[in-house]
């Protein structure tokens, strides 16, 4: 396993917005964590980047995971190419200008690398901070809402990079607001609701578990599992 | 460690060189606080108003006894340390009333015949205001009597030396319009010398001797009365000596110039740079990597530090030039090399104290804003002269005083090892007690 979750809690103060999240991660595998607006996606998006110790339970990861914020996460007065550099110099990356080139490259962001972050479009920041998370080439790939200021091309980019993590055999985990992007890019989801976990399995499963068919429109099929939630729990 | 340390100087400094905005206001700031400091300290240091209240017309030159003072003269002298501001009684209790003058002095009508009488002392009524101006205003006018004192004494004195030489070897005065013809001791023991010469009575001859021996004695004893007059007119006498000219800012000026640039500056830019990592979230990202919230506190630190130094140092090499170039007293390179430490150490201190509000105020708007809320106090404080007690260890807590006492000192004084290592062991403490507090509290801000 790449990723593994056992009964991981939250609480925040005398309210639990997490409780009794269990799952894992295979290599090669692309899971969405989809839910309602305070579900608590982005609490567990942290437990499992290792960057929030969970109330109660536990994550493990194979190794450090590349994470991608929902907000960039950058310097604003440094240029493109000066962040990454210093985050692959800081992440201990053994050649960061060469892996910084390269990654510049792949993100298609040759053209505004050399120009302050604060003068990029939302898109082309959100660019460059999902190239953070990548630095390193990491096994495991977290990302919190990756897509939601892209446009479709830029989308496009971006689903290409994370499909090369999971080919050279890592995983990638994302949240999203948008789940037509579940039924294109996940293999598996997690759904939550009110920080309880609701479902994990395959897109098909998902499906078969709202009673919808392979022609249904993903949103809706999404809205009548939401719907049906605590049953199906 | 030391090499995300090094990073995130690094970057640090770059991000500030870019804020350009950020930067011209850190070295504006101290160099508009020193203006302000050196008008104050002229102002402070400039001449009281008086309103003086003539109802004695006194003349420019004033008559006791037979001899002349020149008021004139000692007005204008008066006129160096005091603006003498002449006015009706009126004015001057309205321009008293709404501070506008620190002082009445009044001269009343028959303050000349007094003075004239040289039996009289005449008086000269003075009304001050309240407080450290009034005070002031006071000593300048207790001078300008002193002045007037010792003038009318030396001439009363001379008048009666005057007299006395003339009762020791005779002559002429004019008392009023009367002339009085004195044959004075010395001719009389001579004559009575004669006379007893050609005496043919033994007792008469005897007789005629111890008048001469007495005009003899008597005229000795005077000679002795006048060297004791002139000492007893005045037996302490204050010798001034003047060399060089005055600092620019005075010593604890440019301590405090120095040290409200550098600690303000550093608190609010400690504060800031690491709030900013907070605000960008790039705190959150730089923890991915190897990098511990320890060496990103100690970088912050380090960076003020360094900036810090830097400003300190360009204020001071400014100084140092202005006082050249004006010939006021300079610290001299040497010293102002001396300083550096103190300026870093004094930088860190403050960048110490920014750090540790921003994990308390965490956004960037609040930090700046608890920052100056904190700084001031602790400024206006340290600004008060040395205070002891537990206000001392209140000032001494924050890295302010102890800066103008170590910047001070080590440009001015005239052994700085001491004030250099006092210091460096104080700030130096106040610094680690700062971040100490600061990496603490971090976890705060992830």
């Amino acid at each position: 396993m790449v990723l593994e979750a056992e009964g991981v809690g939250q609480r925040y103060g005398a309210r639990w917005v997490l409780r009794g999240v269990s799952f894992h991660v295979a290599a090669g595998e692309t899971v969405a964590l989809v839910g309602a607006n305070g579900a608590g996606k982005t609490t567990l998006l942290s437990i499992l980047a290792g960057l929030r110790e969970p109330t109660e339970g536990s994550s493990s990861r194979v190794a450090v995971p590349g994470y991608v914020p929902q907000r960039s996460a950058l310097w604003s007065r440094l240029t493109a190419r000066e962040n990454l550099a210093l985050l692959a110099r800081l992440g201990g990356v053994g050649d960061a200008e060469e892996a910084t080139a390269q990654l510049l490259a792949r993100a298609g962001l040759d053209e505004v690398a050399d120009r302050r972050v604060s003068d990029l479009s939302v898109g082309q920041a959100q660019r460059v901070n999902v190239a953070a998370g990548l630095l390193g080439d990491p096994l495991l790939v977290l990302l919190d809402e990756p897509t939601s200021s892209l446009d479709p091309r830029q989308r496009q980019l971006l689903w290409g990079l994370l499909r090369a993590v999971t080919e050279r055999g890592g995983a990638v985990v994302f949240t999203t607001q948008n789940v037509e992007e579940v039924a294109a890019h996940a293999d598996r989801l997690v759904a939550l609701d009110a920080g309880r976990l609701v479902f994990a399995g395959t897109v098909g499963a998902f499906r078969a578990a709202a009673d919808a068919g392979d022609a249904d429109p993903f949103e809706q099929v999404f809205l009548r599992f939401l719907e049906q939630a605590p049953a199906v729990a | 460690m030391i090499a995300a340390f090094s990073l995130i100087v690094r970057k640090d400094l770059r991000v500030l060189a870019r804020s350009r905005g950020l930067l011209l206001g850190l070295v504006l700031y101290p160099l508009l606080l020193a203006v302000l400091i050196a008008l104050v300290a002229r102002e402070a240091g400039g001449r009281p108003r008086i309103a003086y209240v003539d109802e004695a017309h006194l003349p420019a030159i004033l008559k006791v006894g037979t001899s002349t003072v020149d008021y004139g003269a000692l007005l204008r002298g008066v006129a160096e340390h005091v603006e003498v501001v002449p006015m009706s009684v009126r004015d001057a209790n309205d321009a008293l009333a709404d501070g506008s003058v620190l002082a009445i002095v009044r001269v009343p009508a028959g303050f000349v015949d007094d003075l004239a009488s040289t039996i009289r002392s005449p008086a000269v009524d003075v009304t001050v205001r309240g407080g450290l101006g009034g005070q002031r205003a006071v000593r300048e006018i207790e001078s300008l009597a002193y002045q007037l004192n010792t003038g009318v004494q030396k001439q009363l004195l001379a008048q009666a030396l005057k007299f006395l030489r003339l009762v020791v070897t005779g002559g002429s005065i004019h008392v009023g319009t009367t002339r009085l013809d004195m044959l004075g001791l010395a001719p009389a023991a001579l004559t009575v010398d004669d006379l007893a010469r050609r005496a043919t009575s033994p007792a008469d001859r005897a007789a005629l001797l111890r008048v001469r021996d007495f005009a003899t004695a008597a005229r000795l004893a005077l000679a002795f009365a006048d060297p004791s007059l002139k000492v007893v007119a005045q037996p302490v006498t204050i010798a001034e000596h003047h060399r060089g000219t005055d600092d620019l800012l005075g010593t604890r000026g440019i301590g405090v110039v120095l040290a409200v640039g550098i600690v303000l500056a550093s608190v609010l830019l400690g504060a800031g740079a690491l709030a900013a990592e907070r605000e960008e979230q790039t705190l959150t990202r730089l923890l991915r990597g190897r990098v511990t919230l320890t060496t990103v506190v100690a970088a912050k630190v380090a960076h003020v530090a360094i900036v810090g130094s830097a400003l300190g140092l360009g204020v001071t090499l400014l100084y140092q030039l202005v006082a050249v170039l004006t010939g006021a007293p300079a610290p001299g390179i040497g010293r102002i090399a001396l300083a550096l430490p103190v300026f870093a150490v004094s930088a860190a201190a403050s960048g110490a104290v920014g750090a540790l509000i921003a994990t308390l105020a965490r956004d960037l708007a609040g930090s700046a804003l608890v920052s100056a809320l904190v700084a001031l106090p602790f400024v206006l404080v340290g600004l008060a002269p040395r205070l002891g007690g537990s206000v001392a260890i209140v000032t001494g807590s924050f890295p302010f005083s102890p800066s103008v006492d170590g910047i001070a000192g080590v440009l001015y004084d005239p052994s700085p090892a001491g004030p250099l290592v006092m210091a460096i062991v104080h700030l130096g403490l106040l610094t680690l007690a700062g971040a100490g507090v600061a990496r603490a509290l971090s976890r705060r801000l992830v």
